[in-house]
């Protein structure tokens, strides 16, 4: 995986010694100030990290001891239609929960950047839907999606138009469910508006005085100042978005015909409803693996349209 | 005199665009309001009602009558005081531990060079791409080992060495800010933690302000934690009591919504107040700002 | 002013801050430090005054006036354990996982139960319901079990046969009044394995016919009695739905899924047909011409639109009976607390219809058991016996209006408390008449055989496969997975 270069001020060395010095005393301070990260890595991620891969090569339900299995796992795995049906399954939402959500959550932004009065109540209000109970936002999602009770039908019969069963059909479950994760768009709008915030407004003066237009300034300062955090979400909401379960779980648990089988679910289910603890790490595994793959890409391509102002290469 | 009026017809013109873009941008905003504060609403609702109001059909926003009690009803089922001590104890803790550490790490990763750094940053990342399900019980193990499961420790320990959503977070806000501000600064003759906090936090307050709104929201609403490594009704978390209302076979709504409403409070109090850090808009047009 | 400084302040000027923001966020991040420490040092006390805790008193008392009168129900004569209570304190923890305001009448028995028993302490730990088995789990893996557990039929076998709990025959026998017998025959089955009986039910309760009277009513429809059969019921749902969108009424609120592992008994074996050859579970049997033809006769209920769709909620009440929208339904007798709270129009319970070849209903129910890390089994057992003791029972379930107790001689009081409806006798019946049977999917396959089948059933439900096409393939996933259990 390639990681933009943030190269500081002189760069790494070859002749002189002083330079040298200079390199080394940078990173000297380099590993002391990410020490408490390296600390807590050791501490508390790396045992459980490695532990779960000594797991995925035995059979252990954690209620008692383990066998080995060496790679028998991952053999079946390769076989288990299942598994890709949920990698799929997970790729369609987090593509379309992330590509949807990036929109919605920036429009959102940048409409809540306005200075207008009691702009910190709507915010409070738009952010609302990712605190609420989610019970409550479960219960009130089937009261508005339910093919004979809900709201949405009830709405469209009202022009006679029969809806569908927006949980039952297999077809329209999954888009219900990315059009719900809509919803709770208020968490990466918080940092987005927090990018919003930082862009310099001499910035927007600047382009002025060379006679942008809105849309204009929008393209030309507004999204390249941002693209570090777009970035952000994008990585961060597909890494989340491909584990997450909690709705799906709650709403259709992987139904129907497993169209919203979700990663996460299969994995949760195959560790703690069939206690398959081996099997669910091995899933993880894999999963892992993918999601680093996917990473690396996305850091790549950013290369072409990320701009870090505090990059020494731009 | 020619040019005064033209320059006082832009001027109004950009009035006019000006007063025409808020009403634009009310209209926006009261209308997904409504979508957005609905699930909301229907807690409040369903926290006011009678249990067999709960569920009827079609479902009705509005209360046949006002159960205030259902408040402290549902307050004095558990002991929900001490809940809410031990929440703050957590939520807190973790807020601070997690903006000291992930600034500090997150400037080394973005201002600093040293070997292995790419690397260190996949593994920083890699910790949030294993799924949960399968690190929780080697860790609850670990803890077990060193006899802290059934204290509040795992809950509150790991905030203090980083959280790599966080880290991420920051170190992309941190390479936003020219590298002149540290080069003038280090040829005045600050050192690395000068830089840190004299000149990038300083200029980082919003995105300070988001880890500690998602820290504290995170942590206030942390169910899988407290759940695995709390036993005693005395250390439980105000999540894991709320959570406690839902049963097998049979769930008081109204008392759960009622509960979830006050502990939802606090956090959209952090929420309404933290945004004072959120600097007043700059407009996209670039006419608001100060 | 350094230079770093000047260029610092333009930099923020530029940004729309001002120098006090700077001094502020500075100030902030110091008191947050300050603060810190004196929430550690309230953590770390936390944590030490729980390190000291043994034997000390019980948990925090309910803050509260309960909605159980603590003495109501304390009337039963409370058996005396041949096992001798314990000689020092010494503490026990029970896992639970009762909903919020039942687990009031839980720390009612536990404080009674300490007062009888001065040597032992009783922490009772209550956990959600919705992770109970991840919590669980973790503490199986780290050998942390609390002394007694709940456990419920679906994962009882899984768990029982991977060593988790203690077999309680030797300890049964020493009690000459324990009385296995009064146990109703289903609600053991799930707890037995390898010869040997490994947890105590609390609980076990048939399916049972909920009606919405208001609508038999208004149909004019008598109510279901024992005379009903399946067509009967089949007639009066079609009978029973009525009006369009909004307005409409549904006469049945479910269909069978082979997805469901309480489907069996109570839509298949009226026909003579099977799910799973039971009890061993080795043969899936649901291809047979009979079950087709069962699943096929329930089938039409759905096209003739007498049947919601579905809307499956894990861990959520999903109460469309509630809405009073529903004519009948089949749930289980843990169901009527909920149904009771909940609704708005007069209902009761009725006996599941009988079918041409059978008469049966599914029953289910859940136990407590004794766990292998129990350090105190005496203590843990002498609370078990008098925990589901016919006292105990009727102090936690039958007077409380629980219902469904695993001991028939405590349903007389659940079913002449006030919390009872009508038709409970119909709930014991179903249960002393031998109508209610365990025949239901509890094999440790089980969670892997209702993840098979289910998605097949649904495209069923979706309209887009046929019942006998989707049961062939239902036997052709489920048939390699009970092969298991063979030999």
């Amino acid at each position: 995986m390639s990681i933009p270069q943030t190269t500081v001020a002189p760069p790494v060395p070859t002749g002189k010694p002083k330079m040298r010095d200079m390199a080394r005393k940078e990173e000297r301070s380099f590993y002391l100030f990410i020490m408490p990260w390296i600390i807590g890595f050791l501490l508390f991620d790396a045992g459980a990290i490695l532990a779960s891969f000594v797991i995925s090569f035995t059979n252990w339900s954690a209620l008692s001891a383990p066998a080995w299995t060496g790679t028998l796992n991952y053999t079946k795995l390769a076989a288990d239609p299942l598994f890709y049906k949920a990698m799929g399954n997970s790729l369609y939402y987090g593509i379309g929960s992330v590509g949807l959500g990036t929109i919605v959550s920036f429009l959102l932004a940048l409409l809540l950047n306005q200075n207008v009065w009691g702009i910190t109540l709507f915010r409070t209000i738009f952010y609302l839907p990712s605190v609420v109970s989610g019970i409550a936002v479960a219960i009130l999602w089937i009261m508005i999606l339910h093919q004979d009770f809900g709201l949405v039908n009830s709405f469209l019969a009202f022009f006679g138009i029969k809806g569908p069963g927006w949980l039952v059909q297999p077809e329209w479950a999954m888009p219900s469910l990315i059009l719900m994760s809509l919803w709770s768009a208020g968490g990466s709008m918080v940092i987005y508006l927090a990018g919003l915030q930082s862009v310099p407004t001499h910035l927007y003066e600047a382009a002025e005085i060379d006679g942008a237009n809105t849309f204009q300034k929008f393209w030309t300062v507004t999204v390249p100042m941002m693209s570090p955090v777009i970035l952000y979400n994008l990585i961060v909401g597909f890494i989340a978005s491909i584990q997450g379960f909690v709705l799906v779980y709650v709403m259709t648990n992987g139904g129907p015909a497993n169209a919203t089988l979700v990663y996460g679910l299969y994995i949760y289910r195959t560790a703690f409803i069939n206690f398959q603890m081996g099997y669910a790490s091995a899933l993880a595994w894999i999963l892992l693996v993918v999601i680093i793959a996917i990473t690396a890409i996305q850091f790549t391509v950013a290369r072409y349209w990320v701009y870090y102002e505090g990059d020494l290469k731009q | 005199m020619q040019a005064q009026s033209s320059l006082r017809k832009s001027a109004l013109g950009i009035r006019q665009t000006a007063v025409v873009l808020k009403v634009v941008t009310y209209l926006l905003l009261g209308l997904l309001s409504i979508s957005f504060v609905l699930p909301f609403l229907w807690m409040v609702s369903t926290s006011l009602k009678l249990s067999q109001d709960v569920f009827t059909y079609p479902p009705s926003f509005f209360p046949n009558s006002f159960e205030w009690q259902n408040y402290p009803k549902g307050w004095r089922v558990l002991p929900f005081d001490t809940f809410l001590v031990n929440s703050l104890i957590v939520t807190f803790s973790n807020v601070i531990g997690n903006i000291l550490s992930c600034a500090l790490v997150a400037f080394g990763f973005a201002r600093l060079k040293g070997r292995g750094r790419d690397f260190l940053f996949l593994m920083l990342l890699a910790t949030l791409m294993i799924p949960r399900e399968v690190t929780i019980i080697p860790r609850f193990l670990m803890f077990s080992a060193v006899g802290l499961t059934n204290t509040l420790w795992p809950l509150v320990l790991p905030a203090w060495f980083g959280y790599a959503f966080f880290i991420f977070l920051l170190r992309q806000f941190f390479m936003s800010i020219p590298l002149d501000l540290d080069n003038a600064a280090r040829i005045d003759g600050a050192n690395n933690w000068q830089i840190l906090t004299q000149v990038i936090l300083p200029l980082s307050q919003p995105a300070l302000a988001s880890v500690a709104i998602f820290a504290f929201i995170g942590n206030w609403s942390n169910l899988l934690d407290p759940l695995i490594y709390l036993r005693s009704t005395e250390l439980y978390t105000l999540a894991l009591g709320l959570n406690l209302f839902r049963g097998q076979n049979f769930t008081q709504f109204n008392l759960l919504m009622a509960v979830s409403i006050i502990t939802l409070i606090p956090v959209l109090l952090m929420f309404f107040f933290s945004q004072k850090l959120f600097v007043q808009g700059v407009s996209l047009t670039g006419m608001g700002g100060r | 002013m350094g230079k770093h400084e000047e260029e610092l302040a333009r930099e923020m000027r530029r940004r729309g801050m001002s120098r006090r923001d700077v001094i502020r966020i500075g100030l902030q991040l110091g008191l947050g430090a300050a603060s810190m420490g004196m929430l550690l040092a309230a953590c770390g006390q936390s944590a030490s005054t729980d390190a000291e805790k043994p034997a000390e008193e019980p948990a925090a008392e309910p803050a509260s006036e309960s909605i159980f009168d603590a003495n109501a129900g304390n009337t039963g004569a409370w058996p005396v354990s041949a096992v001798a209570d314990p000689g020092e304190k010494v503490e026990i923890s029970v896992g639970h996982t009762w909903d919020a305001v039942f687990f009031e009448r839980q720390l009612q028995f536990d404080k009674l139960f300490m007062e009888r028993h001065p040597n032992i302490v009783v922490k009772a730990e209550n956990t959600p319901w919705g992770e109970f088995r991840q919590k669980y789990t973790a503490a199986a893996a780290g050998n942390a079990l609390p002394d007694l557990l709940y456990t419920q039929f679906s994962w009882a076998q899984e768990t029982i046969r991977s060593g988790m709990y203690i077999a309680l025959d030797d300890w049964i026998a020493k009690e000459k009044d324990f009385n296995l017998a009064d146990f109703t025959k289903p609600s053991l089955v799930s707890y037995q394995y390898d010869g040997k009986l490994w947890g105590i039910p609390y609980d076990e309760g048939p399916g049972n016919l909920y009606y919405n009277k208001d609508l038999f009513d208004a149909a004019g429809e008598a109510y279901p009695d024992d005379s009903w059969d399946l067509e009967k019921l089949k007639a009066v749902a079609i009978k029973l739905t009525s009006g369009e969108g909004p307005n409409k009424i549904f006469g049945l609120g479910e269909l069978p899924s082979p997805g469901d592992s309480l489907m069996a008994p109570n839509y298949l074996f009226p026909f003579g047909a099977q799910y799973l050859s039971e009890p061993k579970e080795d043969q899936c049997l649901i291809n047979n011409p009979e079950a087709v033809a069962a699943m096929e006769w329930w089938e039409e209920l759905r096209a003739k639109g007498a049947v919601p769709s579905p809307a499956d909620l894990q861990n959520v009440a999903w109460p469309a009976f509630q809405f009073g929208k529903i004519a009948m339904t089949l749930q289980g007798s843990w169901a009527t607390p909920p149904i009771a709270a909940g609704s708005k129009f007069n209902w009761d319970i009725a006996k599941w219809p009988k079918g041409p070849k059978a008469h049966s209903t599914f029953s289910a129910g859940s136990a407590y058991m004794i766990t292998r890390d129990s350090k105190h089994v005496e203590a843990a057992w002498i609370y078990l016996n008098e925990y589901l003791s016919t006292a105990g029972q009727t102090y936690m379930w039958a007077s409380t209006g629980r219902g469904s107790p695993s001991r028939l001689s405590a349903w007389p009081a659940y079913i002449s408390s006030k919390f009872a409806p009508a038709g409970a006798k119909n709930v014991e019946e179903a249960m002393s008449q031998g109508i209610g049977t365990h025949d239901i999917i509890d094999q440790p396959t089980g969670p892997r055989v209702t993840q098979a089948a289910g998605p097949i059933w649904d495209l069923v439900v979706a309209g887009q496969k046929s019942v006998k096409d989707a049961l062939a393939e239902v036997f052709a996933a489920v048939d390699p997975i009970v092969a298991e259990n063979r030999g």
